[in-house]
């Protein structure tokens, strides 16, 4: 089967397209859109911030236009405060804080918090943990008595632990089919070193967690010293004030420390970590590295910063890794703001072939921020987005409240919240480029790839030092990746000459044809695949010796794009060099082993034809293939038996699907020996090719 | 015991909660949507609700098709045009919707596509009111549709499917019970299959196919216009005559037709699933449409039988027996026949069936006896906050608008939606139960880690 229809769709699909249904109408002139009407000033929802006596803060957000209020309750102290072994924590107090109270029970709780139309939960993270609660303001008086409650009097009862515990594990061990959670442990862990934000729970960690434990972490961190209320919604400041003072005012005040804190230094030089993912078809690409505490002025640069390169759709990584390029559904980046150093990464999930690709192509992307100053429109859009939504982030009271409770918690004054706007607009490209050179680090870079290492690791060792461990982060030993072929005999003797003539469709249109030869040369053979795509034309020729050895392999295209590969079995190595097009492989040198069983492109249909084939056996063809320079593991499934009518007939046929190439394809060898392919069908393709004639 | 623990607590809880009458009596103007309903000659529904305190405006249309409308051998279309609707029009280029979106400051934006309809929608400063409405105006009027558009977005599509269905865990086996493993296709195909579409389908679809399908329901007169948040009406309906006055009507569209939907259960299938760690039962209920007069009465149901960790499934389920880790319940309430799904996740080391026998002594339960006066005040004042806390947004506002015009033929039942539910009594809730959550009425999905069973349909 032809590579080059695998990695041409894009601009076959537009060549076929135009060829084949005629030309897009001409365009006529085009209407702008309407531009702004004059924008309202932004008022922000006015707030009252006061402190109880016993240094509990309260913040005040009164709004009557809906019948509800929310209630946050933070204290500064998370999972940042917990040593190694006892990872998991904080997450375990979350979970449990609600469960159970000196007077009330868990079923207690959640029947009168549920039953009044409220809600409560409890949540932890890195820098602070807390109790929300929202209920219809009607309920206030109860919304405040169970938030106290829990907050100040829970008991950690262990029967609720028990059940927590069994979530948080199975939580854990659904994370470990979930790519974008294994590449981003591994990052953190990587960048953070022993600094408490790099520190995870794991299934041992939580497994070795008492219910004396928890008791003693709420103990220390539950104080008023330590906590801040935020009261939203339709209650007044005095009301609001007097349920805090009745609810809180006997809470102690306490003497938390912080968190002890050691610097973040960036790695000496840029490294990938690569997580072997077996059959993954897709990697998950994760690069970054130390960036910016709270309280940092460059927080706003880095804002737009972090939006032009990676926001969303309109960003750079997205408009090149995806709609430039096809390679991805979505590439973005970040950088966060925790109270210690935070991080800045960029992130992308690749199909498996264009791995290297990507990350390299990402990584120029990194440097071309620090080399270039961003073009003015590029800026203007990212800070017009930023400016422009401001007012849907505070679109509720209870928005409002988490955005001045997380700037309190973060040690912030309130400025850096109103404040926003203007200063985000003051951001300048030089400005841009400045915080890019001391937050985006592309030489000194923590890289996580999540894929098949089968098919990745040669490509991604020429960006960067790779180490290799499984999916457990344990070293994995490049020996476990090798290929192996099945144990199913092919029989040379029977292979015969054959001329077969196919047409190629696209959408149902005929766009091509394909001759396929197999002529006897000496004691080897010569197989030609001849194929005409629209304009385009591809000629494979493969040789090949008795018992299925590899010879030679070339590969020459013409018609709108143009390039030769060649390869050939020199000293069991698979050595030769590529000058094809971008969309097909480029041009790279290949000398890599050729593990027992392997072969070339095309001769994998050849020894089909002559193997014993049956419903439900699988087969393994490992192939040399010049798109990816590597051996890649080919499966060969028949999944059962077809009548299939093509221009040469009717023919009973095995129905085989085929993975490991660059793309699933499903052939029909005819069910009478020798089998030769009479239809092809490429899964995700509106390409069909069927046998017109047999010589 | 737990039913000492319920009673000891009763009059405590019930005073907390409020007596019993109290929350009957809840003010209907807490929430109550002021709008307005008129129609341009050519058929565009426009409903403006406004709210001047509100620094933003949602833009949000509807139009009245969905993947009920498709036909056997063309599946995928309604979320195809979903995805094309994005590709330019006469007078915005490809991908240039998301970029003018974005650079307005419209952070919440999308298209989705249901069974009944697909909504585009907008979040934007209130001074960019005029940019949401000239971009729905000028891609109702003037879409794209070219060979190189649909087989582009086809692609998409087709790539978004293997991601989506083939690469998380579960997905595949909660989209076949929404529609074809539940619905009878014979009886239902409107809602028998995904709106994903299948890839044969989606292969062997033409532009030309695609051109019909617009013009059939791409069209004002099967459209709805939503306007909520702080803008002026007059100016509103000023640009609304401006943008979509012009817009030519069509032809009032065929509607497919459900008169069987539920033939097929009972029924009970094994998955396989290689992305999924542990087993899972996906357990589905056929219930009426969403404006059937039993629909207030299964809604409170649901909420005792799944509304939060104090809810029956919840309790027993996860708290009580530890066997399940997650409990997600999903009603689909539809213009037509609808679903209530509950998808319960094992904990380790515990089977499907043992999921599967918790979950049906609990239906069980509740249809042999009953829900309590409590557990009813409890329901009826989660169903009150959750409307509350829909309309907080200009969005919700918009939403909540939309789907009452397109459920019940009236935008008016945003502010009579909780009526029915308010007056409902145990009796009519056990009613339901033994009506509608019977096992005969019923599709069980077994869901296994990949080589743990033969996969198939019982």
């Amino acid at each position: 089967m032809p590579i080059f229809l695998l990695k041409l769709r894009r601009a076959l699909a537009l060549a076929a397209g135009a060829a084949a249904l005629g030309a897009a109408p001409a365009a006529a002139q085009k209407q702008p859109p309407p531009p702004p009407a004059p924008a309202r000033p932004l008022a922000f929802p006015a707030f009252r911030e006061t402190r109880l006596p016993n240094g509990m803060g309260l913040v005040v957000v009164e709004n009557h236009r809906s019948p509800l209020v929310s209630l946050y309750l933070l204290v500064r102290s998370g999972s940042a405060t917990v040593p190694a072994a006892k990872a998991g924590t904080v997450g375990l107090v979350a979970e449990v804080l609600t469960k159970g109270t000196a007077t009330r029970s868990a079923s207690q709780i959640s029947q009168l918090i549920e039953g009044s139309g409220g809600s409560l939960n409890a949540f932890g993270g890195d820098d602070y943990m807390g109790v929300s609660a929202t209920v219809l303001s009607d309920r206030l008086p109860l919304g405040f008595e169970l938030l106290s409650d829990v907050a100040l009097h829970p008991t950690f009862p262990d029967s609720e632990v028990e059940t927590a515990r069994q979530q948080i594990l199975s939580q854990l061990q659904a994370q470990l089919g979930e790519p974008g959670s294994l590449a981003s442990r591994r990052f953190y862990r990587e960048v953070y070193g022993p600094h408490p934000y790099g520190i995870l729970r794991t299934p041992e960690t939580v497994r070795g967690l008492t219910a004396a434990e928890l008791r003693a972490w709420h103990a220390a961190h539950f104080k008023a010293g330590n906590a801040l209320l935020v009261v939203a919604g339709d209650v007044s400041q005095e009301r609001a004030e007097a349920l805090a003072r009745e609810r809180f005012g006997g809470w102690e005040r306490g003497n938390v420390a912080a968190p002890a804190f050691t610097p973040v230094a960036a790695r000496a030089r840029t490294g990938i970590t690569l997580v072997h993912r077996p059959g993954s078809v897709q990697s998950t690409l994760l690069v970054g590295n130390p960036g910016l505490k709270a309280g940092d002025p460059d927080y706003y640069a880095v804002q737009v910063m972090t939006r032009l390169l990676g926001g969303g759709s309109d960003a750079r990584l997205f408009q090149v890794l995806r709609e430039q390029h096809g390679w991805t559904y979505g590439a973005y980046a970040n950088a966060d703001r925790p109270i210690d150093t935070g991080v800045f990464y960029a992130q992308a999930d690749v199909r498996t072939e264009v791995t290297d690709s990507a990350l390299a192509e990402l990584m120029s992307q990194l440097r071309r921020l620090r080399d270039e100053p961003v073009p003015a429109a590029e800026l203007e859009a990212a800070k017009s987005y930023l400016v422009g939504s401001f007012p849907v982030g505070i679109e509720t009271p209870a928005q409002v409240a988490v955005q001045v409770a997380t700037t309190r918690i973060l040690g912030l004054p309130i400025e850096d919240l109103l404040q926003y706007n203007p200063r985000v607009a003051a951001v300048t490209a030089a400005d841009v480029q400045r915080v890019a050179r001391k937050y985006v680090q592309p030489d000194q870079a923590t890289i996580v790839v999540v894929g098949d290492a089968g098919k990745v690791l040669t490509g991604l060792e020429r960006i960067a030092p790779v180490t290799l461990v499984d999916l457990e982060g344990k070293p994995l030993e490049r020996s476990a990746l090798v290929v192996r072929a099945s144990t199913e005999r092919f029989d040379y003797a029977k292979v015969a000459p054959a001329t077969l003539a196919y047409a190629v469709t696209f959408q149902g249109n005929a766009v091509g044809s394909q001759t396929v030869t197999l002529a006897k040369e000496g004691d080897g053979w010569t197989r030609s695949n001849d194929l005409m795509f629209g304009p385009l034309h591809q000629a494979l020729v493969t040789k090949f010796g008795p018992g299925f050895t590899p010879v030679s392999h070339t590969e020459t295209v013409s018609g709108p794009a143009t390039g030769t590969a060649s390869v050939t079995l020199t000293g069991g190595r698979f050595r030769g060099e590529a000058k094809l097009p971008p969309q097909m492989g480029g041009e790279k040198t290949f000398d890599v082993a050729a593990v027992p069983g392997a072969v070339l492109e095309g001769m994998d249909e050849v020894m089909l034809g002559v193997a014993d084939l049956a419903e439900g056996k699988s087969i393994a063809i490992p192939q040399f293939n010049t798109g990816t320079g590597s051996v890649d593991a080919v499966t060969f499934r028949v999944t059962g038996v077809e009548t299939v009518t093509v221009p040469a007939g009717t023919f009973p046929a095995f129905k085989v699907e085929v993975t490991g190439k660059q793309q699933p394809i499903v052939m029909w060898l005819r069910q009478a020996a020798p089998h030769i392919p009479v239809k092809y069908e490429i899964t995700g393709q509106p390409v069909v090719i069927q046998l017109q004639s047999i010589q | 015991m737990r039913s000492t623990i319920i009673r000891g607590s009763a009059a405590a809880a019930l005073a907390l909660l409020g007596a019993a009458g109290a929350a009957a009596q809840a003010p209907a103007a807490a929430g109550r949507v002021q709008f307005e309903d008129y129609k341009l000659p050519n058929g565009l529904r426009v409903l403006l609700a406004p709210d001047p305190a509100s620094p933003v405006v949602a833009v949000d249309v509807w139009y009245a098709v969905g993947s009920r409308d498709e036909r056997p051998g063309r599946t995928g279309f309604a979320h195809l045009f979903e995805h094309l609707m994005f590709q330019g029009s006469a007078n915005v280029g490809k991908g240039e919707h998301f970029q003018l979106v974005e650079r307005a400051g419209g952070a919440n934006y999308n298209g989705t596509t249901a069974t009944d309809r697909t909504n585009y929608y907008q979040v934007l400063p209130a001074n960019r009111l005029n940019l949401g409405l000239w971009l729905e105006a000028d891609r109702m009027r003037s879409l794209a549709v070219t060979p190189e558009n649909f087989a582009n977005q086809r692609e998409v599509v087709k790539e978004e499917k293997r991601q989506r269905v083939d690469n998380a865990a579960y997905f595949g086996a909660l989209r076949a019970m929404l529609n074809d493993s539940t619905y009878s296709p014979r009886g239902c195909f409107g809602y028998a299959h995904s709106t994903i579409g299948s890839m044969d389908d989606l292969n062997a679809a033409t532009v030309e196919d695609a051109r019909a399908f617009h013009d059939l329901f791409y069209r004002p007169n099967n459209a709805t216009l939503t306007i909520t948040g702080g803008f002026d009406p007059a100016e509103a309906k000023r640009m609304v005559q401006e943008y979509f006055g012009s817009i030519p009507t069509g032809a009032a569209p065929p509607r497919n037709s459900c008169t069987e939907p539920f033939a097929r259960l009972p029924v009970r299938y094994t998955f396989n699933d290689a992305n999924a760690q542990l087993p899972a039962i996906v357990a589905v209920y056929g219930l009426p449409p969403a404006a059937s007069p039993d629909m207030a009465a299964l809604e409170l149901l649901n909420v005792v039988l799944s509304g939060g960790e104090s809810s029956r499934l919840y309790e027993r389920l996860v708290k009580r027996e530890r066997a399940a880790s997650q409990l997600i319940p999903f009603v689909d309430e539809r213009q037509g026949p609808s679903v209530a799904l509950y998808w319960i996740v094992a904990n380790q080391g515990v089977s499907a069936d043992r999921l599967q026998a918790l979950l049906e002594e609990e239906i069980a339960r509740v249809r042999d006896q009953g829900v309590t006066a409590e557990e009813l005040e409890k329901a009826k004042n989660q169903l009150r906050a959750s409307v509350v806390l829909e309309r907080q947004t200009a969005l919700g506002v918009a939403e909540a608008l939309q789907t009452a015009a397109l459920n019940h033929g009236d935008p008016g039942f945003i502010n009579r939606s909780l009526d029915a539910a308010l007056a409902a009594t145990p009796a009519d809730l056990q009613r339901v139960a033994r009506q509608y959550y019977a096992t005969t009425n019923r599709a069980l999905a077994v869901v296994q880690p990949a080589g743990a069973a033969a996969p198939g349909r019982e």
